[in-house]
């Protein structure tokens, strides 16, 4: 089994918002990153794998088993992070251990504690007494000390300052030396994955834009920018997030458009950021 | 031996392609010596700060392409100096160089012949025959 | 049923940082009835404790957004339902016991009219009651969550109060007044009876609410 998390066709339906036939595979050893902006579906698309919502249809897989029928023996081998601690907010960090040991079979006392250590949370503290760093790390802890060959972040990283998501990314990175860990990351602060993410999958609207690679996907777009008259109707039709102003525009394509540019057009790569952005300006969409 | 890798993301140059670069250059300066184990690439992706996929892609190419050689379970293996590839390696240089002194010749307005004279001009500096 | 126990320990550590209002109102109680020297006013106490502790996994849980650890752990959501409706069953045992000791005790230093039959009879009655509460309030809160539902769990318990208000007025009534009669004189012969039979209905009822409430977390969007 070399894919840790497969989502096929999936589909879940609410009132004003819809995930429709969501599809996207995550290989065992990587990194993936799941972007778009606020309300795309990235939560509710975390919440299907872990069953708090049940999907109208399509499947969902994890270490190869059905999500539903294994979902015991899944979640033993699951971490997960959000953007608030689901603990109680008067445990004492020693609490959220003699609360959460009797689920795990591989519960490692001794590395709980030495993260703690390393991460500087003192055990006897109360969990409402953390700052918002120190309870992102806190939840790193717990999902560290059993073991979890797959880790889910849900916006881990919202509300932190550069030097806190920096030192996350070290402890990822880490993380990652075992080949057989994966990680998926969700995020709307792309700039933390631009560098360490393997994979990316970009939601928007509840519909996946694209789930490859992030290095193709970065080769793949370009920024271009240029004169108010350089392009025609039909090159400017092709363009994503089109956007004119007083003295030129700018926007962007797909790489193979470029040579039918005009040359004096300049071309610069683009950043995760910048695609998120565009593809949400409008404008021709992949796909 | 010590082998240093240093990337830029604002140099354009995808950083895949900079690292091979950078690890050719080192096989062909004697720093790299072959046999030599490379970098794991789930370390280097760490160090470096950059993702797997392009570690691994690297070290891909630099396989194919005969540099090194990848045993399972071990890592990347430095390919004894292979003469052949040295070579081929510098006629790309020569022809990318050339193309870009064509490409500049033509955006400062200079006909082919004044290209070759110049070719022959420095040619004469250097000693070369 | 190695994960329900687990769940029960999980709920226990849950309400232990709020002990505290727990303790807070048994020590009232044990002054009261000392004052008093009356053991029922122990009782009423006990009931509020009990009102207390039952709802306390559902607002600390959902103050917590603990749901969502519920979801991250290896549990099913059934073993979620069984696990707190175990916990109550855990704390009405405790309860009465601890309730029976506390009414010996007193009655023994502070000399209070005091019965082990009739203390023992008085607990039953009251978890039954208990019992039915949380059989009716449970599958609701499980339903729509604690805050949503409320007030539409508290409709329940005024229903139960107003039975019991009403009670001695439908007792007079005749036919039921002879089964009542009858069924008195049975249990007056069988005193063990007596004490297990609120139990095991209030038991029946949790079983029944338990299943109820399973099948309706189990469809909850979380």
């Amino acid at each position: 089994m070399s894919n840790i998390l497969e989502i096929k066709a999936v589909n879940k339906a609410f009132e004003k918002f819809s995930l429709q036939n969501i599809s996207f595979s995550l290989p065992k050893g990587y990194i993936m990153g799941f972007i778009g902006q606020n309300g795309a579906g990235k939560t509710t698309t975390i919440k299907l794998v872990l069953n708090m919502l049940t999907a109208d249809n399509g499947s969902i897989k994890v270490f190869g088993k059905d999500h539903l029928l294994y979902e015991q023996e899944i979640k033993e081998r699951i971490g997960v992070v959000m953007d608030y601690p689901f603990y109680v907010d008067e445990w004492s960090l020693s609490d959220v251990e003699r609360s959460l040991l009797p689920f795990y079979a591989k519960w490692d006392s001794k590395k709980y504690n030495y993260l703690l250590h390393q991460f500087s949370l003192d055990a006897k503290k109360k969990v409402k007494e953390l700052s918002r760093g120190m309870k992102m790390k806190l939840m790193i802890a717990v999902a560290l000390s059993h073991d979890a060959d797959l880790l889910i972040l849900d916006e881990p990283t919202s509300g932190l300052d550069a030097v806190a998501r920096n030192e996350l990314m070290d402890i990822l990175t880490s993380y990652m030396a075992d080949e057989n860990k994966c990680i998926l990351f969700s995020t709307h602060i792309t700039s933390d994955l631009e560098k360490i993410a393997d994979f990316i999958t970009f939601i928007d609207n509840g519909r996946i834009i694209y789930s490859d690679t992030k290095d193709d996907l970065l080769e793949n777009y370009l920024l271009i920018k240029g004169g108010l008259n350089q392009l025609n109707s039909e090159q400017k039709k092709q363009i994503i997030g089109y956007r004119e102003h007083s003295v030129g525009f700018d926007g962007l394509v797909e790489k193979s458009l470029v040579h039918s540019l005009p040359k004096s057009i300049i071309t610069e790569p683009s950043s995760l950021d910048e695609i998120v952005i565009r593809f949400n300006m409008g404008g021709k969409k992949h796909e | 031996m010590y082998l240093d890798i240093i990337i830029s993301n604002t140099a354009g140059i995808p950083i895949y392609e900079q690292i091979k670069e950078q690890i050719k250059a080192a096989i062909f300066s004697g720093e790299l010596i072959e046999g030599e184990l490379l970098p794991s690439i789930r370390q280097l992706a760490k160090d470096l700060q950059i993702s797997v996929i392009t570690t691994m892609r690297a070290y891909k190419d630099l396989e194919q392409e005969g540099f090194v050689v990848n045993v399972q379970g071990k890592g990347c293996y430095v390919q004894p100096k292979n003469p052949h590839l040295l070579r081929e390696q510098k006629f790309r240089e020569v022809e990318e160089n050339l193309l870009a002194a064509i490409n500049a010749a033509k955006l400062a307005k200079l006909s082919k012949s004044e290209l070759m004279d110049m070719l022959q001009f420095l040619s004469e500096e250097e000693g070369y025959e | 049923m190695n994960k329900v126990i687990s769940f029960i320990r999980l709920d226990l550590y849950t309400i232990k940082p709020y002990r505290k209002s727990l303790y807070f109102y048994m020590a009232l109680g044990l002054i009261m009835a000392i004052a008093f020297k009356s053991l029922s006013i122990l009782s009423s106490f006990f009931m509020v404790s009990l009102v207390l502790i039952m709802a306390y996994p559902f607002t600390i849980s959902e103050k917590n957004g603990m749901e969502t650890l519920y979801s991250t752990l290896s549990l099913r959501r059934k073993n979620v339902v069984i696990g707190r409706y175990g916990f109550v069953l855990f704390i009405e045992t405790i309860s009465i016991i601890y309730m029976s000791v506390v009414a010996a005790l007193l009655s023994t230093f502070f000399t209070i009219d005091f019965s082990m039959k009739e203390t023992l009879l008085t607990l039953s009655m009251l978890s039954m009651v208990f019992s039915f509460i949380i059989s009716l309030q449970y599958p609701f809160f499980f339903r729509f969550g604690y805050t949503k539902a409320r007030t539409l769990a508290n409709i329940p318990v005024f229903v139960i109060v107003l039975a019991l208000g009403i009670l001695p007025n439908l007792m007079e009534k005749s036919w039921i007044f002879q089964s009542w009669n009858t069924f008195s004189q049975v249990a007056e012969a069988n005193p063990i009876l007596l004490f297990f039979l609120p139990l095991a209905s209030g038991m029946l009822a949790l079983t029944v609410s338990c299943f109820i409430a399973c099948r309706l977390y189990g469809k909850r969007d979380l």
